[in-house]
């Protein structure tokens, strides 16, 4: 079953298209992570989805519904995490858990449920009496989370949930998010790869408001990313570097980490790779401490489609 | 209208703990109390105050303790309605804070009247307030009070001051920053407030209001109700304005 799908979805702001002819379609259960870099479109496809935004072109059905500016069905069906969640700050997080409850009319007993249920999930029960105001960037998050599972959405649109957090707050978010794998369609919106990576099983890749491609994870790897070989080495790597570099079965050369005598080399030939490497290592006389052929990441397939300003 | 009660709650929680309520009680309370004093206590202050010049002053009355209080508060009232609400929406909406209610299946008309209805349920309970002071220091002071005319006129206030926060509240839902919206909103008063001392089209402006409340006060007869009912039609007018305007926007 379709938990979103968008026919032609366009969005222009004056002369600047931000969302362009947008075809797509998220299947019910699945974490779906919209990639793209800053500015590529990203929030405001999740606006127009929410329908917190009016398309100037197209349709989009979410959750079985028709998406209308301003409807009240549809946001009786979706939860929505903004990239930057803000809450009445002289509230408790309780009281807000509540008062998002209220709005969803649910019961008295149900919100109280609820709200310690999932409070707890996002390990805020401690902190569920203490005045929003005093919330941690992280914590904030996790409540925006928290409060967007508060009516058991069918689809929960999550706008860069991760960005701006600290090692340990990403690690929670991504965490819950991960927790939420077939309970409920996730659409998730990032432009960090190693998050995206972490937790989706779906990829839509959006540049310039066009979606570029959208397939499963593992696909996408197989399909636009290069084999991978990564060298490890007891001596600085210049002079292998600089002699991988023109080859003409060599995509891309690179230290993995600068400064550390270690090689990232992207090959476009993987057959001639195989024979020739080792032998250029030898050459070298570099003393190798690690050769490894690995999968391709999620940064090599983006790279390969948006080019390499997408990492930025 | 779903999901009214809901909001209407957290807006009345907002006023209280953000001080509001406080703040706008202590103003009409302060004027309530210094006003009869002020009156009480003038001619003898200029007295003093000018001790060879021979200025003959009749006797301060009850009746001109509480127009005196109803007139100061108007003026100091608006200033007030405008700088406690200036923000209402334009705030919530550069925050974020109107995005993450409007994300929820409540319609953007409600967002506007739980919010008129709490900043007006604030100016009620402060006009009350001040009107309590007001009075027993005046009864305290120079004896016996029109309850009845100054209770009346208390009630013209309430609703000349809903007037004042739903032309803010329009105000604060057609711009995005709030100095704007509350510049504004002060210009539109005062332009009413003019308007209303032009003979043909006077009797149907707000500010006519405060003149049947001082009439009422000092039990003269005479009654604005056209004003009243322009009144009432401005605050929905505001209203639906202010809905058609958020309505439009993306939050």
């Amino acid at each position: 079953m379709e938990a979103i799908k968008c026919e032609g979805l366009t969005k222009r702001f004056g002369p600047i298209t931000a969302v362009d002819s947008l075809d797509m379609v998220v299947e019910d259960g699945c974490v779906f992570g919209f990639l793209g870099r800053n500015g590529a479109g990203k929030t405001t496809t999740i606006k127009l989805l929410t329908a917190l935004s009016k398309p100037t072109q197209g349709k989009a059905w979410v959750a079985g519904e028709e998406v209308v500016h301003n409807s009240l069905t549809l946001r009786r069906k979706i939860g929505y995490l903004p990239e930057e969640p803000t809450f009445y700050n002289w509230m408790n997080g309780r009281e807000y858990m509540i008062y998002v409850g209220e709005l969803f009319h649910l019961h008295g007993g149900e919100i109280k449920r609820r709200s310690s249920e999932l409070l707890n999930w996002v390990d805020l029960e401690e902190a569920a009496s203490r005045r929003i105001g005093g919330y941690s960037k992280g914590m904030r998050q996790r409540l925006g989370i928290a409060q967007a599972l508060m009516n058991s959405p069918e689809v929960l649109f999550l706008d860069e949930p991760a960005s701006g957090l600290d090692p340990m707050g990403r690690r929670d978010v991504l965490e819950a998010i991960l927790r939420l794998k077939g309970e409920t369609t996730v659409f998730m919106s990032s432009h960090i790869l190693s998050d995206v990576e972490r937790v989706c099983d779906v990829v839509g890749i959006i540049d310039h408001g066009r979606l570029i491609t959208q397939s499963p994870m593992e696909e996408l790897r197989q399909k636009y990313a290069h084999s991978v070989f990564e060298l490890e080495f007891e001596e600085p790597t210049d002079s292998l570097l600089d002699s991988l570099k023109p080859l003409s079965w060599v995509s891309k050369v690179e230290e993995i980490e600068p400064g550390v005598a270690s090689l990232r080399v992207v090959v476009n030939d993987l057959a001639t790779a195989k024979r020739e490497l080792l032998e250029r290592v030898a050459q070298s006389e570099l003393t190798l401490l690690r050769y490894e052929l690995t999968l391709p990441s999620l940064e090599d397939v983006f790279i390969e489609l948006v080019g390499n300003e997408g990492n930025k | 209208m779903s999901g009214l009660g809901v909001l209407l709650k957290k807006e009345l929680k907002e006023q209280l703990r953000s001080y509001r309520l406080l703040i706008v009680c202590a103003v009409f309370i302060l004027f309530g109390l210094a006003t009869p004093l002020l009156v009480k206590y003038l001619p003898e202050l200029i007295k003093v105050a000018g001790e060879d010049v021979k200025i003959q002053m009749p006797a301060p009355t009850a009746v001109q303790a509480l127009q005196e209080y109803a007139d100061s508060m108007i003026q100091i009232g608006v200033l007030v309605a405008v700088l406690v609400t200036m923000g209402a929406i334009a705030r919530e909406r550069e925050l974020g804070t109107a995005a993450m209610t409007l994300t929820k299946p409540v319609g953007r008309g409600t967002f506007i009247v739980a919010k008129l209805l709490a900043a007006s349920t604030t100016f009620a309970i402060a006009i009350a307030a001040g009107a309590v002071a007001c009075y027993f220091y005046t009864i305290i002071l120079f004896g016996e009070a029109n309850a009845a005319g100054f209770l009346a006129s208390n009630l013209l206030m309430v609703l000349f001051f809903a007037v004042c926060l739903s032309i803010t509240l329009l105000c604060s839902s057609f711009f995005k920053s709030q100095l704007a919206a509350g510049g504004v909103a002060l210009v539109i008063i005062v332009v009413l407030a003019l308007i209303s001392a032009i003979p043909w089209i006077g009797p149907y402006m707000p500010g006519k209001l405060t003149g049947w409340g001082m009439a009422l006060v000092a039990g003269s007869s005479g009654s604005a109700w056209r004003s009243f009912g322009v009144s009432l039609a401005l605050i929905i007018l505001c209203v639906v304005l202010s809905w058609q305007t958020l309505q439009r926007q993306e939050v």
